[in-house]
């Protein structure tokens, strides 16, 4: 429980300096954060029983769903929320590591990491495809 | 400058203002038919390719309009993103009118923090990377020396503008290089070499490619997919590069 809480904290803290790296308006930051560090938590919880993959999915839908309540309601862009958000998700290692082991003449290792890289950014742009759907199916059935 | 015209050239610099701040595609057609839709057109169409912009519009009683803008430079930039986005909703509410838009525009910010603050932002987010990662204390002291390096090596590249690519690559070599203290000390190296390249490693190009496949735009998604492994081939040349010099050295 404790090293959950701890995780939630370092996310919190990491996503705030990723928005800042990314020069998000100041006003957002907060918002911002809180919202990646609640996606990391649930990263933990669902990675505890799952592989992945499918805690990556279940994480990124989380922050979806918060970033689009959020974008509605504040007036910003999801875009700032996502990237951000999904910077702790995205697998940067997993390429990076592909393309040294192919450097290194190793194609095993190459596929292994390539296939893993492409089938987690894969899940987190199929969550964003799913949400950006249904809020917007949403907001055409309201009006 | 009558209406159109100047609707036409507000239209153009939003959108290049947008792509290059690595908007995405939807999302730059979206801003630019906003925008047209405060004229009367008989046809209007707009298509963001990542390295181009393409728009042609033809208002009613006007022969038709066209541009082509080539996009050289892309650095990710949330607050103009969501800054044309605040702008974009107050004109179509009628908040402003074209003309504030275009002055907006023209005197937008470039960044809301100094370079410092990045920078500073930098060597903080690699440290509370290594904390995510479970590191050990030892694993902490290292990444401060390597964070300080590779933030002071960061501000110095900012400014000189070199190509994303080589500055991607002479980063990482300089990873490679400060790392290779750290097997004499015992200290676990992997961790802390994945956590100081995170800022630079392609994850967020990789997933935006395969978002914009999912929502049609093949051109734009497969370029951001191609420049995803392009980024992580130049980042593993830098850090082989140093290991392989850190190898022949000992």
């Amino acid at each position: 429980m404790m090293d959950f809480v701890i995780g939630m904290i370092f996310a919190w803290g990491a996503v705030l300096l990723v928005s800042i790296m990314l020069q998000a308006p100041k006003r957002s930051l907060m918002l911002t954060s809180t919202i990646g560090a609640i996606g990391w938590g649930t990263y933990l919880l669902a990675s505890s029983s799952l592989n992945e993959v499918l805690s990556t999915f279940i994480a990124s839908l989380m922050v979806m769903i918060l970033a689009h309540l959020c974008a509605r309601k504040y007036k910003y862009p999801t875009t700032i929320f996502i990237v951000a958000c999904h910077f702790l998700f995205v697998p940067g290692e997993a390429i990076y590591r592909a393309v040294f082991s192919l450097l290194q003449d190793d194609p095993a290792l190459f596929q292994h990491y390539l296939l893993k890289a492409l089938m987690i950014s894969g899940s987190i742009a199929l969550s964003i495809m799913l949400i950006d759907t249904l809020f917007s199916l949403r907001k055409r059935t309201i009006k | 400058m009558n209406q159109i015209e100047l609707t036409f050239k507000t239209a153009q610099l939003a959108g290049q203002i947008l792509m290059e701040s690595n908007c995405e595609a939807y999302r730059v057609e979206e801003t630019l038919l906003h925008i047209f839709s405060t004229i009367e057109t008989d046809d209007c169409s707009v298509i963001a390719l990542g390295t181009g912009l393409y728009m042609s519009v033809t208002p009613v009683n006007h022969p038709v309009m066209s541009a082509v803008k080539r996009i050289t430079t892309r650095n990710n930039n949330l607050m103009k993103i969501s800054l044309i986005n605040e702008h974009s909703f107050a004109l179509a509410k009628n908040e402003i009118t074209i003309e504030e838009l275009y002055e907006k525009l023209i005197a937008m910010p470039e960044t809301p923090y100094s370079l410092w603050v990045q920078s500073s932002a930098v060597f903080g987010f690699i440290l509370f990377f290594i904390l995510l990662r479970e590191g050990t204390f030892q694993q902490f002291l290292y990444g401060l020396v390597l964070a300080f390096c590779f933030s002071l090596a960061k501000l110095g590249l900012a400014k000189t503008k070199l190509n994303l690519l080589l500055s991607n690559a002479l980063l990482s070599f300089l990873v490679a290089l400060l790392i290779i203290p750290a097997s004499r000390l015992q200290i676990p190296e992997d961790t802390l070499i994945v956590a100081s390249i995170m800022p630079l490693v392609p994850g967020t190009a990789l997933t935006n490619g395969f978002r914009d496949i999912f929502k049609g735009d093949y051109m734009s998604g497969l370029a951001k997919l191609m420049e995803a492994l392009l980024i992580a081939l130049f980042i593993a040349w830098g850090i082989g590069l140093g290991l392989w010099l850190g190898k022949e050295l000992q």
